[in-house]
Parts: structure tokens; sequence; C-alpha cells
């Protein structure tokens, strides 16, 4: 999966990843926003903007990483999302009272 | 003597999936009753309501159409409530304060405003407190105020004036009063004048005294054909979960971590995408029941007496009733409700052990267990991940939630 990254500071960093979220690529975002979460950023933003769709597989692992993220005091958000697909999933399920999103 | 080979069949199995279509009628009774739980009595005052309004419409012989609407409506009209506290108040006092009125109205409308299947549902709700005579917090009256709302409000408005410890043909003739007294102020004069008529029938009172009014709903609810899909579920389903999470400030967002955890394992387990649907709306639903669990106990600071945590203890069992009336739903019942079972049978209510629980029920313990873990508690601060995943590997090695499972869940942290 072709993800870009920005760092911003010290602590946060843009992730953005190249292509839509589904199982076959969201093992491999989840060990990049890991590793980032490792070199010691903690406000992790991931733009939206091409990514068109999500799966199960890719929502359970962002809540399960802004779990992580937010032991050391971070916050994951996301920002940007294009399709109303993704804008309706995260409503439908409340993810986005559990995850910050961004309307900008 | 217990057939182990076909226990072990029935162990692998996920679940039975729902069908495309379920009755709308249904999935409203349910959750009106859910609305009409107190802590531990049964208050009844929505399915009464929409009793009472079933009636009166029959008596102004409305169209099917529009008796439909107008009791799907009555069934849920108090969703806007927030507390058990408060529905001993809508069901026991005749005056209500002026405040209370709006923010449950209005809260029951934005609830209700993305069901887009039952169109203008949450403006009926929003006048369904209204006075005739327009003191109301937006003046809107008379006729202004929709048909179905003014029903609803004149029934609302009868039911909380039976009371329960005295036979009820000996209150008729005060309830009249009452009534007739805020004819033209609050209520419209019309609809007034056809309630007289109608109370004159013995038989509308006996209704409610001999609690037949559940089977004349139920027979209601078979004819009226209005069918929902797995999508208008979906909708409803988060509706409810936001009503349930909104009991605690601690809960808040239980449901959408339970499912969408839920539906993760599902997916990671190499199930289609119908059954990760299907569990993340049971995921929604897992703990409907908590809606009759007062807020001061779930919100307790110190540890449960004995008491409450049996009294905590029925979410899971009605969680499953409810569900359970609900036609065509499948296995979702079980999914749902089944997360206090453990393997080894010491969990609760059912007590049921392994064999009996399916993989659903089994991926829905999981997430709840990790989701309950990782949230703040009134009584202790949020667990991390890897204290939660030491409890949950102990869990495992007593048998109490399932080791596959479990795994998933480990490796997709």
């Amino acid at each position: 999966m072709e993800i870009n990254k920005n760092i911003l500071n010290e602590n946060k960093v843009i992730v953005s990843p190249q292509e839509n979220i589904d199982f076959a690529n969201s093992n491999e975002l989840k060990e990049e926003l890991i590793s980032i979460k490792e070199e010691g950023y903690n406000q992790i933003e991931i733009d939206f903007g091409e990514v068109n769709s999500i799966d199960s597989s890719g929502l359970g692992k962002l809540l399960l990483f802004h779990k992580r993220l937010k032991e050391k005091d971070g916050e994951l958000s996301i920002k940007n999302i294009q399709s109303d697909y993704i804008k309706n999933m995260f409503d439908m399920i409340k993810l986005n009272k559990v995850i910050k999103i961004d309307e900008k | 003597m217990v057939n182990t080979q076909f226990s072990s069949i029935v162990t692998q199995n996920f679940g039975q999936l729902p069908e495309n279509e379920m009755r709308i009628s249904d999935l409203f009774i349910s959750i009106s009753r859910a609305l009409d739980m107190g802590k531990i009595e049964i208050l009844d005052h929505s399915s009464r309501v929409a009793y009472i309004s079933l009636e009166l419409a029959n008596y102004l012989e409305f169209n099917k159409k529009e008796i439909n609407k107008l009791v799907l409506t009555s069934l849920i009209n108090n969703i806007g409530i927030m507390s058990v506290e408060e529905k001993r108040i809508i069901k026991n006092n005749f005056q209500l304060n002026e405040k209370f009125i709006e923010r449950q109205s209005r809260n029951g409308a934005n609830l209700l405003k993305k069901i887009n299947f039952l169109p203008n549902i949450d403006n009926i709700i929003l006048y369904s407190h209204h006075k005739w005579n327009g003191d109301n917090f937006d003046n809107v009256k008379e006729k202004k105020i929709p048909l179905a709302s003014r029903i609803i409000f004149l029934a609302d408005r009868i039911e909380s004036l039976i009371s329960e410890e005295k036979y009820i043909l000996f209150q008729v003739d005060r309830i009249l009063n009452k009534i007739k007294e805020k004819s033209g102020e609050w209520f419209d004069p019309d609809l007034v004048k056809a309630f007289l008529k109608l109370a004159k029938k013995e038989s509308f009172w006996l209704n409610l005294e001999t609690k037949e009014y559940n089977n004349i709903l139920e027979e209601w609810g078979k004819e009226t054909q209005i069918k929902i899909n797995l999508k208008n579920l979906e909708s409803l389903a988060t509706i409810l979960a936001h009503l349930i999470d909104r009991i605690s400030p601690f809960t808040s967002r239980h449901s959408t971590g339970v499912s969408t955890i839920a539906a993760m394992l599902t997916h990671e387990l190499g199930y289609e995408e119908l059954e990760q649907r299907v569990i993340r709306i049971a995921g929604l639903f897992h703990d409907l029941g908590k809606l009759i669990i007062p807020a001061e106990i779930i919100e307790k600071e110190a540890e449960l007496t004995d008491k409450e945590y049996k009294i905590i203890k029925q979410h899971s069992y009605y969680t499953y009733r409810l569900l359970k009336k609900i036609r065509g739903l499948g296995s979702m019942p079980e999914w749902a409700a089944f997360h206090h079972e453990r393997l080894d049978g010491s969990g609760y209510p059912f007590r049921f052990s392994s064999e009996d629980i399916n993989i659903g029920s089994r991926i829905m313990a999981v997430s709840d267990v990790f989701q309950a873990l990782t949230e703040d508690r009134p009584y202790r601060s949020a667990f991390t991940i890897s204290k939660a995943l030491e409890i949950m590997e102990e869990m495992v090695e007593n048998n109490k939630i399932d080791e596959n499972i479990f795994l998933t869940l480990k490796q997709s942290i």
C-alpha cells in the first residue's frame, strides 16, 4: 500500500493512504501507524482524500489504533473525507463520536 | 445422552442469517416495551397510548395507512425520554413541566429525523405534546398541529389519568371530567367530542384493565404490511444504540465500539460482508435491555451492591426477549444478547455453555469484554490495552471466552 507521510512538527504527522482501505492492506496501514507512533508522534491525522471505501476490517483497526494512541495521550483524527459512502458509514455507526473527523 | 458429534457441529455454527424483510410493527412494539419498562416494574405507558390512539383512529374512521402511521408513532412517541424517573413522571402526572416537554419532544424528533422509510414521523413527535391553544414552546396551535400529534397528545394524557390502584370503571367519570375541562385549551374540541362518545363503551376501558390491549396491538401488527429491510433495521439500530449509550457518559461509545470491533472480527475470521453487517447490527442492539436500568446504578461510583448487580443482570435477558419478538431476525437475538454467557457455563442470564453458544455470540462476548475493559468506569479508569489482553488471556485459559476469536483480536491490535 502506498502511504504518503507528512511530518508537521515533533508531535504531529499527516498520513495519506493512496488507495482504498480493505482487508488486503489494512494490516499494512496498521503497521505503518504503529511505527509512526513508536517514533514518538502522538497526533496522527489520516487524510482520506484518496480513499473511497473502507471495510469492517479497516474501521475496526482504526478504532483499535485510536485506543492505542489515547493511551499515549495522543489523538487520531481523520480529515478530507471525499466519499459520501464513508461519511455515511462513520455517521451510521457513530464512529465520528469516537474518532475526531475534521470537516474542513 | 448428548451426541457430542452433533454438538460440535452446532458450536461451529455462526448462527442463522436474518431474512430480507421484517415487520415494522414487531420492531416498534419491541421498542415500546423497552421504553415502557421501569427499574423492575412494567409501566406500559407507550403501548397503552398506542392502543388508545388506535381506538380513536378507528372511531374516527381513519384509513389503514393513517392508522398505521399513527399507531407506529404512538408506540415510540416517548423515545426522547432520558431516564427511568422521567418515564414515571410522564405516566403518573397529568400536568407536565414545559421545559421537560420541550426537551423530550425535541430529543425524540431529532432521534427520528433520519428514519426515511417513515417520512414525517419526527414532526408528529415534535408536536405530540402540543396544546391546542398554542401555549407551546413555538406557539404552533390548533389545526397547524398535525392531527396525529393531537390524537397522541390526547391519548397520552388520558393514559396518565388512569390509576392502577382502582377498578377502571370507577375512574371513568373523573377522567372524563378532567379531559372535558381541558377541551379547547389543551385538546382539540372535536377530538374530545369523539373521545367522549368512545368512552361510553365499557369495553374501551376494560381492554386497558385486562391488558387485552397487548393482543389488540398484536392483531393490528399482523395486518400492517409495512416491511423493513436490513438497511432500515440498521438505521433504527443506530438510533437505539445512541439512546442506550447516552444513559451514561461512561458508556457513551460502548455500543459503537462493540459493533465496530465485532464486525472487524467477523471479517478477519473470514466471513462475508453480509455476516459482518448483521453482526454490526447485533452489536448496536446488544445492550438494548440497558434502557430499563436506572442511570444511577450504571453511573454509581462505589462498588455495586448485591441488589444493584441483580438489577443490572436483567439487561441481557431483556435484550433477548425484546429482539426475540421481532420475527425474521434469524440468530440476531442470540448474537446480541448472549454477550455475558461464558463457555464454561458461568455467564448469565441463561447459563449456557459452549455447545449452545454460536460463533456470532462468541464474537460479541469477546468484543464486549475488550471494549468494556478499555473504557473508563465510574469506579475505575480504563485498563491499558496490554492489561486488557492479559485479563482476557486468563479468561481464555479458564474457558470463559473463545480462544480463536481472542487471538484474532490480539492480531488486529
